[in-house]
């Protein structure tokens, strides 16, 4: 099938395959704060709390988006 | 040839003048560097200004241009060149002096096809540490207190000042188009693949493009024209046939074209003045003739925005994983905060955002192509104060599906800083993008230039 010709995007988040679709930023903001302490430290993670905050809002967002099952990543966008 | 002072010529015209044997390229490389001395002392855009070396290659080409032989189209014409791509024989420091300091013995591919069309190369310019977002200490020249933009801080605003007529630059995210738009000069980022990325430091693999700033439309298709072409030592270039450029270089069009006016999401995140400028531009050019109408974009932009951020920091801290594990505590704030929230993102999310933009660039290629161009602002307003190089939210999703955009000075802001306008083409439609540029340019061009008050 060509690409994006005949798609259905699933709009149940749940049910895509997506990965964690229906976690919220603030739980991406507790994982990362998680894994910002166990690379750098505790100061270092608190440091980086405004940027683990907008990182977890686009991860929600990015998590979030419907996306039908065979759109493979774009990587290098050659030729389409 | 004009009066006007040899620093001010347009690459095209300095170009047409050395072939015809009007001007010689010493000449104009000494005005250029004379014009170095006097202003950029303010602007700070040069790392390094190549004297010697530019002077040696300006006399071999007048050598060459007086016995009939002129290497191409940019025979004897000083290029600036950012500082994260190789020229051979300078160091190469990525605005980070403690880190990067190698003498590259090769030129990137880039470079090297500027020099094969007799470009000659002045010098490298700053740009953001490692082309991330804290700021380069280079000045916007219309105003000290402002931000150029970045991460192509000196490219913006070297040709801005009138110290060279073209620079080469890079966009990850938004480091043309908008840098472009806060000097009040012309912007251009091809297509993806269209120009090839080897021997430019990377930022982001997948979002990393080469770009170009000039004076006018015109000079930035000529300099596209050098540029374009498959590399096969670069993983992303596109082995597809160069753009048909000449009728863009040669004349403006005489067809009106066809655009498409785009509102949300970006309307409503443009400060007012913004917004007015552009609805104004808008009606003036349906007013010329030009067939305006306003365009939806697809649903998945916003989460694109969101992709192209989550790209970004992989990547990145993917590239710097090695360096930073050596020397963390030496990165500027804002790249090692990227470095270190990269290295905590989950691959599927990186996965996911890599099929998010995938599937946008097929959302958007039908719309695309019913266009020559579609209109949006290049930023959120006029250039920021320089604590920040501003929001590449405007030029983000066009970097994420590599579509083609050109940033226009079009009119001043209330403050006296240009304002301008961000078209956007098909992907490796450059020509059919340009041509709509040109007659955008010549419709409602701004002429204005950076106060000399403000450059001594």
């Amino acid at each position: 099938m060509p690409e994006g010709a005949s798609t259905t995007v699933r709009r149940n988040a749940d049910s895509s395959g997506d990965p964690m679709p229906d976690v919220s930023p603030e739980v991406f903001r507790s994982a990362l704060t998680a894994e910002a302490r166990r690379r750098f430290g505790d100061e270092r993670a608190e440091a980086l709390a405004p940027d683990l905050e907008t990182l977890a809002a686009d991860l929600a967002r990015v998590a979030a988006a419907p996306l039908p099952d065979d759109t493979e990543p774009g990587f290098f966008l050659v030729s389409e | 040839m004009s009066d006007a002072p040899l620093h001010t010529l347009a690459l095209a015209d300095a170009a047409e003048a050395i072939r015809s044997g009007r001007l010689s390229s010493v000449a104009l490389v000494e005005a250029c560097l004379r014009r170095i001395d006097a202003v950029d002392r303010a602007v700070q855009a040069w790392v390094t200004a190549d004297r010697g070396g530019a002077l040696e290659a300006a006399a071999q080409f007048d050598v060459e241009a007086r016995q009939g032989r002129i290497r191409g189209p940019l025979h004897g014409v000083p290029v600036g060149v950012k500082d994260i791509f190789h020229v051979r024989g300078l160091k190469t420091m990525a605005g980070a002096r403690g880190f990067a300091d190698s003498v590259p013995a090769e030129d990137a591919a880039s470079v090297a096809r500027l020099r094969a069309a007799g470009a000659v190369i002045l010098g490298k310019l700053h740009t953001t540490e490692f082309a991330w977002a804290d700021p380069a200490v280079t000045r916007n020249p219309w105003h000290p207190e402002r931000t150029p933009g970045g991460s192509s801080a000196g490219s913006a605003a070297a040709v801005a000042a009138r110290m060279v007529p073209a620079a080469l630059g890079s966009q990850t995210v938004g480091s043309v188009l908008r840098p472009a738009a806060f000097c009040g000069v012309v912007g251009l980022k091809p297509t993806y693949g269209r120009i090839s990325r080897r021997g430019v430091l990377p930022l982001a693999w997948s979002l990393d493009h080469v770009g170009i700033f000039a004076r006018s439309v015109r000079d930035a298709a000529l300099v596209l024209s050098v540029l374009a072409g498959h590399d096969p030592a670069d993983p992303g270039s596109v082995a597809i046939p160069p753009p048909e450029l000449g009728s863009v270089i040669a004349a403006v069009p005489v067809r009106p074209p066809r655009l498409g006016l785009i509102g949300a999401p970006f309307r409503e995140r443009a400060a007012p003045e913004m917004r007015a400028h552009v609805e104004t531009v808008a009606q003036t050019l349906a007013a010329r003739g030009a067939a305006v109408e306003p365009v939806r974009l697809p649903a998945l932009v916003p989460a694109l925005l969101s992709a192209v951020q989550v790209i970004l920091r992989s990547e990145a801290a993917t590239y710097h994983a090695e360096l930073y594990r050596q020397r963390a505590g030496e990165y500027r704030p804002k790249i090692r905060a990227g470095i270190e929230t990269g290295m905590c993102i989950p691959a599927p999310l990186y996965l996911k955002a890599q099929r998010i933009r995938r599937q946008v660039r097929l959302e958007m290629r039908p719309l695309l192509e019913a266009f020559d161009a579609l209109l949006m602002p290049p930023a959120a307003g006029p250039a920021p104060d320089p604590t920040t190089t501003g929001d590449p939210t405007f030029n983000a999703p066009w970097s994420g599906i590599g579509a083609p955009a050109v940033s226009l000075p079009i009119g001043l802001a209330a403050d006296g800083l240009p304002l301008g306008v961000q078209l956007l083409g098909a992907p490796f439609a450059e020509p059919r993008l340009l041509a709509a540029a040109r007659w955008v340019e010549a419709t409602v061009s701004l002429s204005a230039t950076p106060p000399e008050t403000v450059l001594v």
